[in-house]
């Protein structure tokens, strides 16, 4: 589409030819093939002498225990998921009542609604245990 | 009395009654009464549309048709014509004898054995009256169904890999015709009579040529598989080695020849200039159709396999009897195919009657039959010598018009064609030798026919007798419909017989 | 005010729904029986909404709305017993089904590319948590786990298309944006195709689905496989009929290949399974390639052909899953085709269904699978794609191979005493569903009338 009078689309027509693009065409092929080479001369070149010591997945140096899959309690992780959701919550009360005059009773009860259903979030939440922090068998 | 919807009625009885087998809870001899009542009631039904439609007057060909899905311009057409009339009355006929050829395959579920062969029935019938390409489509993939199942539950061996070999093969040319099918609806739909797939409104749509030729390719491959044709036949030998006699006997007796009808009725017409293009390759592969599988069948060592082997030879005469161009032909053709139903269907009976009672059928423990049994021994030879084309036989009527109409048209595929039947004389006269006569490779003893198979056979019989000494009125009520797709695709061949 | 409420009737019933079951859970002595007949409820509202015919609601929206009523009134009673005999059932699942519905209502009848990424946002996160509600079972888990990263990806995608949509058109109006046409509203469609591609499981973005459909519970992998489907496939029928024909020339040959590649992948990798739930999975695939077929050839009658399939689709789908469901003992689900052996004399109603949900899935007559390919192949034919119509064609055969193996197991061999595992009690609500859904499958195949002809109502008979 021309660009018209109201809107001018963000984006120049990319190619690969103009001097801008070209590095980094050049550069994206370069890692490329430098990627290529190292990954097929490290299996090429290498000899394998698996024993168990070197099969084991690699913990810093520490001797794995225990099955990978196991669960435990992550309170903190849980707390840190719902302040982030109640976070997101005020930037939108914000952003509302800076509109506040222009927005008015509508306005205000469709944030009410939303400010409600947030609530019960909180209710169930709350109910289910989620904000209990020593329990396992929360949420 | 002729308002009914009989023709829905032929296809729906059978289907009903395969629905009410199951409330007979497994009781094996009310299931066979059941399943045998059924299926004298489907041969009177045809019997009686015979008598009312092509009696004394005439009313052919008897039409239904109710639109069914009106968006896309698909109709419930049926139509009854003579040629349908033919092979629907076959239909039925076959259909009762399936319901007395076996008395060991039905042992295992019977109300599922004999609902199959109802449910096969109701397909087969829906197939020789379907006049709306859509709903023959929808019947041509729909007979699989049954089949498949009677074949993997009820048959023989390796029976669940050749149940479904047979079904994809056949599924294969179905949908490849399917897809042709819905070109020809599309080509049809910016004629002037709007969606359509009514045949006779086909017939006259305008295909471009190239594509005429790629979608008579579709279709003949869907029916050379069904029929089958030389390179697409290695289906039909396992199929009727592990499958139950009825099976056998739905297979060689009705689903060969919905492929053959099929050719006549739907490719010829719709396609006539492909018809021409491909008739040598056709005519070519019937031919050696016919040489082949006599090689082969010399070489077989069981008796099933050897007579499934002889219906891909007649089947390919058939063939290039249909596309030969000679009206003559074309009739020898029908009474070929419907001649061929009733031997194979009475060798095929035999053949079942010898696994059951022997276990196995194979020529090392045969042999000497005829001083042991008889009346199995006439009843073999008859069928032989049937097959063989006797005269007096039906075989005989079928193969003599298709020579006289090989040789006036193409004189060296009538040559081919008679030295064909001689080679397949060979074959025939060996199975009779390796069964009836000679020494007994076994001591196992062989009971003669019981009443059932007996009256089976007799009935056979009767209808070859008929069909070979009086074809007169077989010929006259395929006359019509042959003498007017024979003028769409042959206007200058002569007419009549 | 209130012709409003009326157009959004199906979104407010199924969001409250399940806030409704939700709050039911936070009251003490609430029966657990309650969630389900709620959540049948509140889903049956948007399907009878949609049967009353509003005035104003798009064809599309009332469409999508009675097709999800269907499917989540169908998983719900295909859960209802399954889940409670197996302990994973709870107000979350019910709540997060509806609220996964909801998205999916969205996303189908979305008119504005905002609303289309949240509406597949909201119906894939409520359903990463529903695959997973198996908390004992690690393949579950494993299964949210390979839907959640290539979910979170094409999002990824998806998000950048439409950026870069709008960066080029400068609308957010799918109409609007696509006709505007030029070369950075064409990348960024095709970034957004592909990004559908992923969650529609188009070849070669597919291989995330056999894994999440065999993880998950068989009820939730049959409301995966028919309602994210479908919603989602409406999308690619939408963006596919708004295209510019500039960016159809681009990019059809591309999708040409995908829908081609996507009938192979799902037909050849079926072939050699040994899990029923994973030979679900790929003919689902499949299924897919031929829902692309109908989309490049939206514009000529390809969009209702689709329509149709996909209902088609989401009953036989729901009816084959269902029937796994239903036919799996209480441990885990059955999955082995030989532990299917002789199971069609054992219970004939369950697996006669599952055979009829599978012969419809090979596109056998008189189911409404063989309607539904007539229609798809009629459409990609009319559209002139002969090649393509041929090809899909042959992988059709391969489909009807494997499908056949199954019903074969159920039928021709005998073998229940080596897998005794016995299906546990299916419940009312589930054997009802099952029955329905079959019915369906046989009903749509032998009169398509009626929804040929509802189709064609809500669209304008173009």
């Amino acid at each position: 589409m021309p660009p018209t009078a109201e809107f001018t689309p963000l984006l120049a027509p990319f190619s690969p030819w103009e001097p801008g693009a070209l590095p980094l065409v050049v550069f994206g092929a370069i890692v490329l093939v430098v990627m290529a080479v190292i990954l097929f001369l490290s299996g090429f070149l290498v000899r394998r002498r698996p024993t168990p010591s070197k099969q084991q997945p690699y913990e810093c140096g520490i001797r794995p225990t225990g099955p990978a899959r196991f669960r435990y309690p992550v309170p903190f992780f849980l707390m840190a998921v719902f302040f982030l959701l109640f976070d997101v919550e005020t930037a939108y009360i914000i952003s509302y009542a800076v509109a506040w005059p222009e927005l008015g009773l509508p306005g205000y009860l469709r944030l009410a609604v939303f400010v409600i259903v947030l609530g019960l979030g909180l209710v169930y939440a709350w109910r289910k245990g989620g904000l209990d922090w020593d329990e396992e068998e929360g949420l | 009395m002729r308002q009914l919807p009989w023709l829905s009625l032929l296809i729906f009885w059978p289907l009903v009654a395969a629905c009410c087998l199951p409330l007979s809870r497994g009781d094996a001899t009310a299931c066979r009464r059941f399943a045998l009542l059924a299926a004298l009631g489907e041969l009177a039904l045809a019997g009686l549309i015979a008598v009312l439609f092509a009696g004394p007057q005439p009313d052919l060909p008897v039409i239904e048709d109710l639109a069914w899905i009106p968006s896309l311009g698909i109709r419930y057409s049926l139509s009854l014509d003579g040629l349908s009339l033919i092979f629907v009355v076959l239909t039925a006929l076959i259909g009762v004898c399936c319901m007395v050829a076996s008395r060991h395959d039905d042992a295992k579920r019977p109300a599922l054995y004999y609902a199959l062969i109802l449910a096969a029935l109701s397909t087969v019938q829906g197939i020789f009256l379907a006049s709306d390409l859509f709903l023959f489509a929808l019947f041509w993939e729909a007979q699989l169904i049954p089949v498949f199942f009677l074949i993997g539950i009820f048959g023989h061996g390796d029976r669940m890999r050749v149940a479904i070999k047979f079904f994809l093969f056949s599924a294969t040319g179905g949908l490849l015709m399917f897809l042709a099918v819905i070109a020809l609806g599309i080509l049809a739909a910016n004629g002037p009579t709007g969606p359509t797939f009514a045949l006779t409104d086909l017939t006259h749509a305008a295909v471009p040529v190239t594509v005429g030729r790629w979608l008579f390719a579709a279709f003949v491959l869907s029916f050379a598989i069904k029929i089958p044709l030389v390179p697409v036949h290695m289906w039909l030998p396992d199929a009727h080695t592990e499958a139950p006699t009825a099976g056998s006997l739905i297979l060689a007796g009705l689903l060969l020849k919905t492929g053959g009808y099929a050719l006549i009725r739907f490719a010829l017409p719709l396609f006539p200039e492909a018809a021409h293009t491909f008739a040598p390759l056709l005519t070519a592969l019937g031919i050696i159709g016919l040489f082949y599988a006599s090689a082969v069948a010399l070489a077989q060592e069981d008796v099933k396999r050897l007579i499934a082997y002889s219906s891909i030879g007649h089947m390919g005469l058939a063939v290039a009897a249909i596309v030969s161009g000679s009206r003559l032909a074309l009739g020898g053709a029908v009474v070929l195919m419907v001649s061929h139903a009733l031997t194979s269907g009475g060798l095929f009976s035999l053949a079942g009657m010898i696994g059951e009672r022997l276990g196995s059928r194979r020529f090392e423990i045969l042999g000497g039959l005829w001083n042991k049994a008889p009346r199995f021994g006439a009843a073999f030879l008859f069928c032989i010598l049937a097959s063989a084309a006797l005269p007096g036989l039906s075989g005989f009527v079928g193969e003599a018009m298709i020579v006289f109409g090989l040789f006036k048209t193409h004189i060296w595929v009538g040559v081919l064609a008679v030295a064909g039947m001689a080679v397949t004389l060979v074959y025939l006269l060996r199975l009779a030798r390796d069964t009836l006569f000679g020494p007994a490779r076994s001591p196992l003893p062989f009971a003669d026919l019981n009443a059932r198979e007996t009256a089976l056979l007799c009935a056979l019989a009767v209808c070859i007798l008929l069909l070979g000494l009086f074809p007169g009125p077989v010929l006259s009520l395929a006359a019509g419909p042959l003498d007017s797709i024979a003028g769409l695709v042959w206007p200058a061949a002569t007419p009549g017989l | 005010m209130t012709a409003q409420l009326v157009l959004y009737f199906p979104h407010l019933s199924l969001a409250l729904g399940g806030l409704v079951i939700l709050l039911a859970a936070c009251l003490r002595r609430t029966p657990a029986t309650l969630f389900p007949i709620l959540a049948g409820v509140f889903a049956a509202l948007p399907g009878l909404w949609s049967l009353a015919g509003p005035t104003g609601a798009s064809g599309i929206g009332c469409y999508y709305a009675g097709l999800l009523s269907v499917i989540t009134l169908a998983t719900v009673a295909l859960t209802a017993r399954y889940a409670a005999r197996r302990g994973f059932a709870g107000d979350a699942l019910y709540g997060l089904v509806l609220w996964s519905a909801l998205g999916m209502l969205l996303l189908a009848a979305s008119d504005d590319w905002l609303m289309l990424i949240v509406g597949l946002e909201l119906a894939s996160l409520c359903l990463y948590a529903v695959v997973a509600s198996r908390l004992s079972d690690p393949l579950g888990t494993e299964a949210a786990l390979k839907y959640f990263l290539p979910g979170a990806m094409s999002l990824a995608v998806l998000v950048f298309g439409a950026a870069l949509v709008y960066a080029g058109s400068g609308s957010l109006i799918i109409a609007d944006s696509l006709a505007a046409g030029g070369p950075i509203v064409s990348a960024g469609l095709a970034l957004a195709l592909i990004g559908i591609g992923f969650k529609l499981s188009l070849a070669p973005v597919h291989l995330w689905t056999p894994d999440v459909y065999q993880g998950a519970p068989a009820p939730i992998a049959a409301f995966l496989s028919t309602g994210s489907k479908a919603a989602t496939a409406a999308a690619l029928l939408h963006l596919c009929a708004e295209a510019s024909p500039e960016a159809r020339e681009l990019l059809w040959p591309a999708l040409a290949g995908v829908a081609g590649l996507t009938m192979a992948a799902g037909n050849i990798g079926a072939l050699c399974q040994k899990s029923v739930k994973r030979i679900l999975a790929y003919s689902s695939i499949a299924q897919m390639g031929y829902i692309a077929m109908a989309a490049m050839a939206v514009n000529d009658g390809g969009g209702e052909a689709a329509l149709f399939y996909l209902a088609a689709f989401a009953l036989m789908d729901l009816g084959a899953f269902g029937a796994v469901g239903l036919l799996s003992g209480e441990i885990g689900d059955r999955d082995d085709v030989t532990a299917y052996q002789g199971l069609g004399y054992v219970h004939p109603w369950r697996a006669g269904a599952l055979a009829i949900s599978l012969l419809s899935l090979a596109g056998l007559p008189p189911t409404a699978g063989f309607i539904g390919k007539f229609l798809v192949f009629g459409a990609a034919l009319r559209a002139g794609y002969v090649g393509l119509a041929a090809f899909g064609i042959v992988t059709a055969v391969i489909g009807i191979f494997y499908a056949l193996r199954v019903v074969a197991a159920l039928y021709m061999q005998s073998g229940v005493e080596a897998h005794p595992a016995i299906p546990a009690p299916a419940g009312p609500a589930g054997g009802l569903a099952l029955g329905v859904m079959a019915a369906g499958v046989l009903a749509l195949g032998l009169f398509p009338q009626s929804l040929l002809g509802a189709i064609a109502a809500l669209f304008g008979g173009g």
